[in-house]
């Protein structure tokens, strides 16, 4: 198993999320950068594994047993015995190895992929952790120092593999759609909402990042909806003109106006943003939208061939 | 009929609308319109119900081929069509009579500290507000907010209560309040403004059950009030 000596500031046990349960309003949670998540456990040669997702500053780890690992995510300095490990590649572990983690450099989130994948209990078809209802994951919290987590044994895998990720993580605005609730809004809030630079609040979070607004937005006629559905993704626009991008433990419903719908083609880029960091939004037609979620995901379940097969 | 508005929420989202008044009977059409969707065993999809619409979430790869036939720019908009032709099968038969399920509460005290606030507030005795309260007959409207969390419709507006002022940091699970028109029960422990009235031990969320939820959208909840001494 995992010991964990030193946690990082926030380390949780997840994978591909839950699917299926929304409707019970069992969030459906999961890696917030679900490429690094699935490049990981593609190196594994494996899919939907359970990883351990770290949060700005990375943990320190000891391996009972000898196993596989990849480090995905934003850029961490990590070393086994003081000798440096490359991010993005296979990595052969000892039993009695430990693995030290420091800063994540580049982004916010980083994952430890683990062959076999980390084997806690599956909860409701996932192992991801519902922080909120305290279940999934490692005993459904943030790890703890002294937390053990189980994983199997597994032969190694015959050659290392690695990849270079930088094609998936490109600079520039984070591009967008029109929300549901874009055309109600009117031609003033429209604006006032796609020129502003925003900074990711300190008050954010797996379930969303409150955003605020360089220009501030005066939200002159607030209305709300009955409560319906949302997504990773979602921005919201609240009475007080700051708005809320919803995340991956983002609730099931909501009844804010949803403005705008970030891509899915950078949702991943989103997990790697920090608080205090600004960030733009360009908008583009849901049909160049679609074609960008295509072009992602034959691109990535391409890689998944060729590594897994 | 009602005739439903079919918009994206994501590129992996469609929200199938039925207009914006809160009624059984656009319910009653809502679970229709979920049944019928869920009969065409589309791969890779995930539907959910709110009060006036449907979000089917879905994997465009998986339906390309399936929606290719019919109008539109996008896949999205060729699913909508899809789903437009599907719809034309809802038809007026009658609801099918859901579940009561009786939901036992110990009214006041430990167990409601807003009680008597909102006793005061509508110049009631405490008394009078629970025989309001557990007179109800309410409807599961849906679920959301919190896993298990039901959406009751059918609080008698003379009960009807604003939020408090000043939210509690933390409300016991269990525990009943009111907000607004809106009555419900908090099924996790979790920060909330609502006016808390009395707890239920009754468990709603239960992860290792499937459906791992006590209620679902169309049972019907009564509140029975129940003294210190018996269980609850």
């Amino acid at each position: 198993m995992l010991k964990v000596i030193k946690p990082g500031f926030f380390s949780t046990i997840q994978d591909r999320g839950r699917q299926g349960y929304q409707q019970f309003g069992v969030i459906v949670s999961g890696a917030m950068d679900s490429i690094a998540y699935r490049l990981g456990n593609a190196l594994l040669q494996q899919q939907n594994a359970a990883a351990l997702e770290m949060t700005c500053v990375g943990g320190t780890f000891l391996f009972t047993q000898p196993t596989t690992i990849v480090l995905t995510g934003g850029h961490m300095q990590a070393t086994i015995h003081g000798k440096a490990i490359p991010m993005y590649q296979s990595i052969l572990i000892q039993a009695g190895d430990i693995l030290c983690c420091g800063a994540i450099l580049q982004g916010t989130r980083s994952y430890l992929c683990i062959r076999g994948g980390f084997t806690v209990p599956v909860v409701m078809n996932s192992r991801s952790t519902y922080l909120r209802a305290g279940i999934g994951g490692f005993e459904g919290r943030a790890l703890q120092v002294g937390d053990c987590i189980p994983y199997i044994k597994t032969p190694p895998i015959k050659q290392p593999l690695h990849l270079l990720p930088h094609t998936f993580y490109k600079d520039g605005p984070i591009r967008i759609v029109h929300g549901t609730e874009w055309d109600r809004i009117g031609h003033a809030m429209q604006t006032a909402f796609s020129t502003n630079r925003f900074t990711i609040s300190l008050a954010s979070d797996r379930m969303g990042y409150r955003l605020l607004p360089q220009q501030p937005i005066h939200v002159t006629e607030p209305f709300s909806l009955l409560s319906e559905a949302v997504t990773f993704g979602t921005i919201q626009l609240p009475p007080n003109g700051e708005p809320i991008l919803l995340m991956a433990d983002h609730q099931t419903t909501g009844g804010y106006p949803k403005i705008a719908q970030v891509i899915y083609a950078d949702l991943h880029r989103l997990a790697q943003l920090a608080p205090m960091q600004t960030c733009q939004f360009k908008l583009i037609s849901l049909a160049h939208a679609e074609q960008l979620d295509e072009q992602l995901e034959r691109k990535l379940r391409l890689l998944e061939q060729l590594l897994i097969y | 009929m009602l005739h439903p508005t079919i918009k994206p929420l994501s590129e992996r989202a469609l929200l199938i609308s039925f207009g914006e008044t809160i009624s059984e009977e656009t319910h009653h059409v809502i679970q229709q319109t979920v049944a019928l969707i869920q009969a065409q065993n589309l791969a890779g999809i995930e539907v959910t119900s709110s009060y006036t619409s449907i979000c089917v979430y879905y994997e465009p790869l998986l339906l390309k081929k399936l929606v290719a036939p019919f109008f539109g720019q996008t896949t999205s908009q060729k699913l909508a069509a899809y789903f437009e032709l599907v719809l034309q099968q809802l038809t007026t038969k009658a609801a099918t009579t859901g579940r009561v399920i009786d939901i036992p509460v110990r009214y006041g005290g430990e167990w409601g500290p807003d009680l008597d606030e909102v006793a005061r507030y509508h110049k009631m005795t405490p008394d009078e507000v629970i025989a309001l309260h557990a007179a109800g007959d309410y409807f599961v409207y849906m679920l959301g907010f919190a896993p298990g969390f039901p959406f009751l419709g059918g609080l008698a507006p003379q009960i009807a209560t604003p939020r408090r002022e000043t939210p509690r940091l933390q409300i016991a699970a269990g525990s009943v309040g009111i907000a607004g028109a809106q009555t419900g029960i908090y099924p996790l422990a979790t920060p909330g403004g609502w006016q808390i009235i009395g707890r239920t031990e009754t468990k709603l969320f239960l992860p290792e059950q499937h459906p791992p939820t006590l209620l679902n959208a169309g049972d019907r909840v009564r509140f029975v009030a129940v003294k210190e001494e018996e269980g609850c």
